[in-house]
């Protein structure tokens, strides 16, 4: 919808947003690409300008076993949590979707609350849940129900809870809209024909819904493998992830270079994953036409 | 028969994924009325000791108000970028729209921690590492994707209609603009700056990375208490306020605007 403004004016109200992004975020991401074929030197903390692999090698090849399983760990743990996310979602969402007026409202807010709230105030409630004297523990000694504590922290089982309940946020919204999409009259239709409500659900909700639930399993997946502050204080230090294995090297040890490389790879590869998957999808779509 | 089965279950089964999902805020409320200063469940008391604890402690008060001061640049700068942004965006054509739309909306779809390497190396080679400045424009990049898609929601939903019409009627563009577009786009732009306060206020992962010594924000304060002391009854106090708040602006922000229905 052109009124016929002038490129100065367009200019004017893009310029500051424009210029953020570019200094704040643009920018530091090139040269995050850029430092990630530097050298490291450790008596200062700009690095030597090169061009070269080193990094990486040392990433994939001499210490691969140590990175690539990282970097593996962190796949599986999340690929866990995405499922189980997915799984969760669909009742909770169904019934949400079901709803109408100020319920609906309200279960949104509540739903929205973590997710608003922040990763730091959520680990530190399942901490107060999961730890050896906490809430979960505390009260199953004293049901007598377990003898010794159940150890949920500082391995993959609290990390995995934590992640969870930290994304179903991001799955439950959009399968909300998604299901909230689906023509009305589908589901009557299918009823009045004879079809049980579990078969309602499974022939026609589901598969209608799923590609919006898809994307946000896709969402929850990134969210999950790039997460900080679940893994760090969850795992007690001792589970290692993308994101703080990448804390360790950028803030702690200061190995800018590495640390970039470390966090540029598997950029990389999704960036390669997501085009030969494009170019895939558009073999098979030609070949259906044909 | 088998309806009502299928009712029940999915009614039952949606109750649980919620409490599941607000199992840690009331696990930190059950932490925070706990007297006890190392925890431990079941609790010998009820006690509100360390709500008080929380209000007077200094390091807390500080990190609450470094918090605060970061997101309210944050927030002002980000209006001031966003809100020209977002009409520009409704209204016009221009080169790489798509592009550019892409580019402010970013920082809400990378994943964090990466920004956050490339920020922390990008300021430390600028000596802007820990520097009140470098945190505030970071966080201004937080919230400019806030503010800019609620406002675009917003005015999606203003019929620019009314601007002719009130044209058409003798006011300059001026006016209708400022009686008749800037109240209908208001609620857009007061849910996309309280939104965006809270995201800026809330945010670990960028202010761990880069705010250094000098500037501890709340969320960083209780990560470092958390990482050196271990769980800390006055972290966890805090923290139930912090939730509250949130919540009481949810609610406003529900009861004046609706504002769910943005999401």
């Amino acid at each position: 919808m052109s009124t016929g403004k002038s490129v100065w004016y367009k200019a004017i109200l893009l310029s500051p947003a424009v210029l953020i992004s570019l200094f704040v975020f643009v920018i530091p991401f090139f040269q995050l690409v850029i430092f990630s074929f530097w050298r490291y030197r450790p008596s200062s903390n700009i690095p030597e300008p090169a061009f070269s692999l080193a990094n990486y090698s040392h990433l994939l090849i001499t210490e691969g076993s140590y990175y690539l399983g990282v970097y593996w760990d962190t796949i599986r743990i999340g690929f866990i949590a995405t499922v189980i996310v997915f799984i969760v979602s669909y009742p909770l969402s169904w019934y949400i979707a079901r709803q109408k007026g100020m319920k609906k409202g309200i279960l949104i807010l509540l739903v929205m609350l973590p997710m608003i709230g922040g990763g730091m105030i959520q680990t530190l409630g399942w901490i107060v849940f999961l730890m050896p004297y906490g809430v979960l523990n505390g009260s199953l000694r004293e049901l007598g129900i377990i003898q010794s504590s159940l150890k949920l922290l500082g391995n993959d089982i609290g990390v995995i809870i934590g992640l969870v309940q930290s994304f179903i946020p991001v799955m439950v919204l959009p399968l909300v809209t998604a299901l909230g999409s689906i023509n009305p009259v589908l589901e009557p239709a299918a009823r009045s024909l004879g079809a049980g409500p579990w078969k309602v659900f499974f022939k026609i909700t589901f598969p209608l819904s799923l590609p919006g639930a898809i994307a946000g399993a896709l969402l929850v997946f990134l969210s999950n493998i790039t997460s900080f502050v679940t893994p760090l204080l969850l795992g007690l230090g001792k589970v290692q992830m993308f994101a703080t294995v990448s804390y360790t090297m950028g803030v702690e040890v200061m190995n800018y270079p590495f640390a970039s490389a470390f966090a540029f790879f598997p950029m990389v590869v999704i960036l390669v994953g997501w085009l030969g998957f494009k170019n895939i999808k558009r073999l098979i779509h030609s070949k259906a036409l044909n | 028969m088998s309806e009502k089965v299928f009712n029940y279950s999915t009614t039952i089964l949606a109750y649980l994924v919620l409490f599941f999902l607000l199992l840690p805020i009331a696990m930190i409320i059950v932490g925070a009325v706990n007297p006890a200063p190392i925890f431990s469940f079941p609790p010998k008391g009820v006690s509100l000791v360390w709500f008080n604890t929380f209000l007077q402690s200094k390091e807390y008060q500080s990190a609450i108000r470094v918090s605060t001061v970061v997101a309210s640049y944050a927030v002002v700068i980000g209006l001031f970028a966003g809100i020209p942004a977002a009409f520009a965006l409704d209204r016009y054509q221009f080169a790489a729209k798509n592009i550019v739309h892409s580019l402010f909306l970013s920082s809400m779809m990378l994943p964090r921690v990466i920004w956050a390497i490339g920020l922390l190396q990008f300021y430390s080679n600028l000596k802007m590492l820990g520097s009140l400045i470098g945190l505030i424009l970071a966080h201004v990049m937080m919230v400019m994707p806030y503010v800019i898609r609620m406002v675009l929601a917003s005015l999606s939903f203003v019929n620019r209609d009314l601007e002719t019409a009130a044209q058409s009627l003798g006011a300059t563009p001026r006016r209708s603009f400022l009686e008749i577009t800037l109240p209908l786009v208001l609620p857009g732009i007061i849910v996309g700056a309280v939104l965006g306060f809270v995201v800026s206020f809330t945010d670990t992962v960028i202010a761990v990375f880069i705010s250094g010594v000098r500037n501890i924000t709340f969320p960083v304060r209780i990560y470092v208490q958390q990482r050196g002391q271990g769980l800390d009854p006055v972290a966890i106090a805090g923290s139930v306020i912090v939730i509250l708040v949130i919540f009481m602006i949810e609610i406003i922000g529900e009861k004046l605007f609706k504002w769910s229905r943005f999401m």
